[in-house]
């Protein structure tokens, strides 16, 4: 596929942790198998690669209404589940953005970056692919960004909820299901 | 049964009409759906007109003529729609007089609206939610209310889509993953 020059990769919530976080998690998911070459394949082209990790305050005052449903406490700060992920974890010349919130866009400053930047494509990747992921594409694409989700690079909570986000995502833009291997074999134009 | 807190406010979200043929209603399933959608959305409306103390705000998408305000709205499923020419409320459940009305260019009525502003104002704390499309502005409404803090109750049978009955269950399972038990039936409201 052609990947335009105004092309960011948002890594979405690969973070560490001990395995007993408040999330579930669809089982034999290849996103940390491909995650990798994918972010290497835009730091080598010098496209932007923004880094986006949840983050709550150990007091749990940002948590809103995030414990009403199935997560249970989930990625307090000082603990290991904040950190980024050693497996793809950012380069210096990565951007970082904390969230609280599910999408990237809100109360961050994402727009900002992505405007300072001038980014009109979004390439997205990590998890979960029903929560963070599709409400970060709904925004971005609320926002006017064209996104791309990387189907075989983000895991869902649930493989039924990953399919029907993914088919989701599709309705908002015709083109907006890829796979990983669309962007290695891809060129940046 | 469900008991409405005083701090609740009721979000009609997009049950509008249009002067042009929406082709995606057409056919007898499509009709049936859409008529059952819209008996339950007149159910749930006068059920709080009848209440009295809980404001109504009632949201409409609407796009400039010119179609300048699409943004990448055109890019996936959807054809041009909602063009402010066309575009009027579902007369049945039409804002009455003291309830609020929010014209909306996006499909999360949070979005470069003043719906927060106004509940902010209001004091309200709990959205009821119904209208359409349930697994598009219905479902992006309640996501964002849930990220506003607010507590979402969604009325199912007043919720109404074109799109495969699986589809608009699946976006239902998404809020309820978000704040168990907030996905409830026309039939729980309490009649006192």
């Amino acid at each position: 596929m052609i990947i335009p020059e105004n092309s960011a990769l948002i890594v979405v919530d690969l973070q560490d942790g001990d395995g007993c976080d408040g999330i579930p998690i669809m089982k034999g998911s290849k996103t940390y198998e491909n995650a990798p070459k994918i972010i290497k394949f835009f730091r080598d082209r010098q496209l932007p690669v923004i880094q986006i990790r949840e983050m709550h305050r150990a007091d749990m005052s940002d948590f809103g209404r995030e414990l009403d449903g199935v997560e249970g406490v989930h990625c307090l700060e000082g603990t290991r589940n904040v950190e980024f992920n050693p497996l793809t974890a950012p380069a210096k010349t990565d951007y970082t953005i904390g969230k609280r919130r599910y999408s990237a866009f809100l109360g961050t400053d994402l727009d900002l970056l992505l405007q300072c930047k001038g980014i009109k494509t979004l390439f997205l990747i990590g998890g979960l692919t029903d929560v963070c992921v599709r409400f970060t594409a709904v925004d971005a694409h609320q926002h006017d960004y064209h996104f791309y989700v990387v189907t075989d690079c983000v895991t869902g909570s649930s493989w039924k909820a990953h399919e029907y986000a993914l088919k989701n995502m599709k309705y908002l833009q015709r083109e907006s299901n890829i796979t990983a291997l669309d962007i290695l074999e891809g060129e940046v134009q | 049964m469900i008991t409405i807190p005083e701090n609740s406010a009721l979000i009609l979200v997009d049950v509008q009409d249009s002067k042009v043929q929406v082709p995606l209603y057409d056919g007898e399933y499509q009709q049936k759906r859409r008529k059952f959608y819209h008996d339950n959305v007149e159910k749930v409306t006068r059920y709080f007109r009848a209440l009295k103390n809980i404001p109504i705000i009632h949201i409409i998408e609407l796009h400039r003529n010119d179609l300048v305000d699409f943004g990448r709205e055109l890019d996936g499923s959807e054809g041009i729609h909602c063009l402010e020419k066309d575009s009027y409320f579902w007369e049945p459940a039409a804002p009455a007089e003291g309830e609020y009305v929010i014209p909306k260019r996006r499909y999360s009525a949070f979005f470069g609206t003043d719906l927060e502003i106004l509940l902010r104002g209001l004091g309200v704390k709990h959205l009821f939610i119904c209208g359409g499309m349930t697994d598009i502005c219905v479902h992006y409404t309640a996501v964002d209310a849930h990220q506003y803090n607010y507590h979402v109750h969604v009325l199912k049978e007043a919720c109404g889509t074109h799109s495969p009955e699986e589809v608009a269950q699946a976006a239902l399972d998404s809020i309820e993953y978000l704040q168990t038990g907030s996905v409830i039936s026309v039939n729980d409201l309490s009649y006192k």
